[in-house]
């Protein structure tokens, strides 16, 4: 076993906080400035001091370009900017490449491609069918939505009536011409609508807040509130359909465990059953 | 028999720990939750991804009981069918700060890996034995053959070569770093045991004990420290396979907020399941709070990484309806052979309890477990006296916190370690300080290095740096980076912190010099007993059960407030001088040296004679024995003048 980064402690660790400070792999050019001399006995130790960091699993380069180093953890943000940048919308292959180029400054091209193919392979970035054409587009869900779909017909418009001298925005107003508003729903008034249109409204907007709900995730009755205060704008109102609702077995209501703690202004935002119990979410009842 | 003679079924109603229990489960309370858990191991084992649930539920709920069950269930103690494959199982109650959230969880990963479990083996022998047959390294029985390779280790010291070889064969992306690999192999062949777990937890080890172990010293600055504790806890999560996944439990995630504005644990705590996530697989984590807690939760966590934490499910642990209490009671009752003799054709299927007098305890149509357990256990007891007599009353508030603040100050001077004494300060020291109605606010952002806790005052910027290093480069580091604090903000109090058992050697030459620079800053130098720790420990323990929910006094749940008002209150007496020892308003004289190198000999040989220790030291008797006298209440003595020095260790 060398003793070479036993005898460097502080050259190891002035590396590492270099790396750590740096968004982007870095040089040994960069690495031997961020290390002050007194570190290490000659400048020419460095090289083999950063191998055993290396192999002792400190931090890591590729073959492809042995003179860039990174920690571990900056291959992971690389791939969440990997993810981030397909979360926009699906992208091919080659748009995605191009796109990385900006990026992912300072990694080698062969880690990038790398780094692309593990997250296909982990499943955590899926080959979709493309919109128009055969090449398959790389999505971060496992079938594009109609939303992407949507926002890629957007896209292409945009490209295709670019030639006709039209601007994004433009193109855009005239998407926004085309589709309709949808019509406002009425505010429902308790004098209008019977509990049974209450008790629907609330379960649909739970789903619609959370689809997991479906599966017993829970909602949040403060947001629940808020999604339906043009639909149902009485307090009381809100409160009792929420408790009628448990009563009958449709959601389960979970009481605040430290209500009495809470401002006044904290305890109108939960539901009250009237009797001193305060609910802060609910879940639908399996 | 009568009732009077049968021991309440109702007692000891909750469950605080999964690894303990779960005595008595009904399957069918909480089903849909648990078969989601069930789902979430069969995913990770079907597919090489992680995957995380979110489990909410009111305090009382039975989170801890539902994560009890998943632990029986991949230990293989379920249902005696063996039809639910094994897992490695791992406990994290988050009671950390978040500058240590990786350590704290490499201790947590370390330890259960360490424990025994299932068939008497440690988790972590169990993972590489699986491991070496899967990669077909060793064939037949792997216990047999580990007791075969343990006694040639006796014999001989060389490697374990099928470990080296799997190494090598799995670990292609080198996230097992020589070290790691090292210590793995101590592990599993029975060497260094007590030193190769104490470097996998983390703990500062001298260098003698490195040598020993052939493990490469390690930068232990605070930021390298979190560092490798993070890629430990990634690397020892590669182990996990499809046949053996690894489930990581989080627990008390409320712990982690110091108060309601302060939202830098919930973002750590997220920041840590994304990666964990993200770069491990055939990992399950499985996060528990409490329904109270949704707010908070999805205020201060990233919402990318609260996607992460609930990514394959998020559930909730409904309160119990009429019939799964049903269940429940009579499950409690018929697990008495006696009582359930007793209970045998009786037409009132809960006797000898009432059913509209079980029903008091519902609010609407449900009632949480420990509500419901508790309110059984009363009425049982009334029952057993013969006749319908009023509940007995539960335990005044102040009679319950004095008697959890001692359970827990008792436990903590048991297995108080200096070790532990950094995650102690970082956690409990700011709610000490809250407590205590101090001004100072502490501030996360813009830390000075060196510096692990700065606080705001109206008298300026109060910096706390732990110096509990072992003397080496890293403490040398740790004060040099202090000394630079006070020459670049002289206005900073400074107050650097040192667990008193923990006392710096007279080799230790630049270390000294350079505390000596420091104080002559104003600096200054504390140094806790174990017992002001230990009592430090209990009370952020009491606080973390609190706001988790957990502190739970016969089926009340005792409110945060309460505890904190309680707790605050008594800081006349014991807590009060524990904040004077930490943060005192005096200064602190300097440590006296010959102090330090007694302390530190006592700390090699346990019992030494004042002659020898004063020709060991090169100080004159008399020095030694005045020495002695004047610290006697840390060091014991025997005689007068004393003749012989001997260890003191903590009165439990």
């Amino acid at each position: 076993m060398s003793n070479e980064q036993a005898s460097h402690p502080e050259a190891v660790a002035c590396a590492l906080r270099a790396l750590r400070e740096s968004a982007q792999p870095l040089t040994v050019a960069k690495l031997a400035k961020a290390i002050p001399k007194s570190a290490l006995k000659s400048k020419k130790d460095l090289p083999e001091l950063l191998k055993q960091m290396v192999r002792a699993g400190q931090i890591r380069s590729h073959k492809a370009r042995s003179s860039v180093y990174w920690l571990p953890g900056l291959e992971e943000q690389a791939s969440e900017r990997i993810l981030e940048a397909l979360s926009e919308i699906p992208l091919t292959q080659t748009d995605l490449k191009s796109k990385l180029r900006s990026l992912l400054i300072g990694w080698p091209q062969t880690r990038r491609d790398e780094m692309l193919a593990r997250l296909i392979k982990e499943k955590r970035v899926y080959k979709v069918p493309p919109l128009t054409g055969k090449a398959a587009l790389l999505s971060v869900r496992d079938e594009a939505t109609p939303q992407d779909y949507v926002r890629l017909a957007l896209q292409l418009a945009v490209d295709r009536l670019k030639t006709r001298g039209l601007t994004v925005e433009q193109v855009l107003t005239v998407a926004r011409e085309v589709l309709k508003p949808a019509p406002v729903s009425p505010a429902i008034s308790p004098s209008s609508h019977d509990a049974a249109d209450l008790e629907r409204l609330i379960l649909e907007r739970m789903l619609r807040l959370n689809p997991s709900a479906v599966n017993g995730a829970p909602v949040q009755l403060s947001q629940l509130r808020q999604a339906l205060r043009s639909e149902i704008s009485d307090k009381d109102v809100f409160d009792r359909t929420i408790m009628r609702l448990a009563e009958h077995g449709r959601v389960v209501a979970h009481r605040h465990d430290y209500a009495g703690g809470l401002s006044q202004e904290d305890l109108a935002a939960l539901v009250s059953d009237g009797q001193g119990n305060y609910f802060i979410a609910v879940t639908l009842r399996d | 028999m009568s009732l009077a003679a049968i021991s309440n079924p109702f007692h000891s109603p909750v469950v605080s720990d999964p690894w303990e229990g779960p005595e008595i489960d009904v399957i069918s309370v909480h089903q849909s939750a648990f078969a989601r858990c069930c789902e979430a191991v069969a995913t990770v084992r079907a597919r090489p991804h992680s995957a995380s649930v979110l489990v909410y539920g009111e305090s009382g709920s039975g989170k801890t009981h539902l994560l009890a069950r998943l632990r029986a269930r991949v230990a293989g103690e379920g249902d005696g069918s063996g039809s639910f494959q094994k897992a490695i199982f791992v406990s994290a109650p988050l009671r950390a700060s978040a500058r240590m959230i990786w350590r704290h969880l490499r201790d947590c990963l370390v330890g259960d890996l360490l424990r025994r479990s299932g068939d008497g083996g440690a988790q972590l022998e169990r993972l590489l034995l699986g491991l070496l047959s899967k990669y077909r390294l060793i064939s037949g029985d792997g216990p047999l053959w580990l007791a075969q390779r343990r006694q040639e280790a006796r014999r001989d010291d060389l490697p374990c070569r099928e470990l080296e070889e799997l190494f090598d064969r799995m670990d292609s992306a080198g996230r097992l770093s020589y070290n790691l690999r090292v210590a793995l192999g101590h592990l599993l062949l029975g060497r260094h045991r007590g030193l190769a777990a104490a470097w996998l937890r983390g703990e500062s080890l001298p260098e003698e004990a490195l040598r020993k172990l052939e493990i490469m010293p390690e930068p232990d600055g605070d930021d390298e420290l979190e560092d490798q504790a993070r890629q430990l806890v990634t690397a020892l999560s590669c182990l996990a396979t499809a046949e053996l996944p690894i489930i990581f439990c989080f627990d008390q995630i409320e712990a982690l907020q110091l108060d309601p504005q302060d939202t830098s644990g919930l973002i750590a705590f997220g920041q840590m399941i994304s990666a964990l996530y993200a770069e491990t697989r055939r990992v399950l984590i499985i996060s528990c709070v409490q329904i109270s807690f949704l707010g908070a939760l999805n205020q201060s966590v990233r919402g990318a990484d609260l996607d992460r934490i609930r990514e394959f499910a998020e559930v909730s642990l409904n309160p119990l309806t009429w019939d799964e209490a049903q269940q429940l009671i009579k499950a409690r009752m018929d697990a008495q052979p006696e009582l359930k003799r007793l209970r045998a054709g009786r037409p009132d299927s809960l006797w000898p309890l009432r059913e509209e007098e079980v029903k008091a305890a519902f609010t609407g149509a449900g009632c949480i477990a420990r509500r419901l357990i508790a309110h059984c256990a009363a009425l049982f007891e009334a029952q057993r006296g013969g006749e319908a007599v009023a509940i007995p009353t539960t335990p005044s508030v102040e009679v319950f916190l004095k008697a959890a603040l001692e359970e827990r100050r008792r436990k903590a001077l048991e297995s108080g370690e200096p070790s532990q004494t950094n995650q102690i300060i970082t956690h409990g020291l700011p709610s000490l300080l809250l407590l205590a109605g101090n001004r100072w606010r502490q501030r996360n952002r813009d830390v000075p290095a060196g510096v692990d806790l700065l606080f705001e005052s109206a008298e300026g910027d109060v910096a706390i740096g732990l110096c509990n290093n072992r003397p080496g480069p890293g403490l040398v580091k740790k004060l040099d980076q202090l000394r630079r604090v006070a020459e670049d903000a002289p206005a900073t109090k400074l107050i650097l912190l040192r667990d008193s058992r923990l006392p710096i050697g007279r080799t230790a030459s630049k270390t000294r010099e350079l505390r000596e620079r420091l104080l002559k800053k104003g600096a200054r130098w504390v140094e806790p007993s174990a017992e002001a720790l230990a009592t430090l420990d209990a009370l952020r323990r009491l606080l973390s059960d609190a706001k988790s929910g957990e502190l739970d006094n016969r089926g009340d749940t005792v409110e945060l407030k309460t505890v904190q008002d309680w707790l605050a209150r008594h800081l006349a007496a014991d807590l009060k001088d524990v904040l004077n020892e930490m943060a005192p308003g005096d200064v602190m004289p300097p440590p006296e040296e010959l102090y330090e190198e007694i302390a530190e000999l006592l700390g090699r040989q346990h019992v030494v004679s004042v002659a020898d220790a004063a020709a060991l030291l090169g100080r004159k008797v008399e020095e030694v024995e005045a020495c002695a006298q004047t610290h006697s209440d840390r060091v014991g003595a025997l005689g007068d003048p004393p003749a012989v020095l001997f260890r003191l260790v903590s009165d439990v």
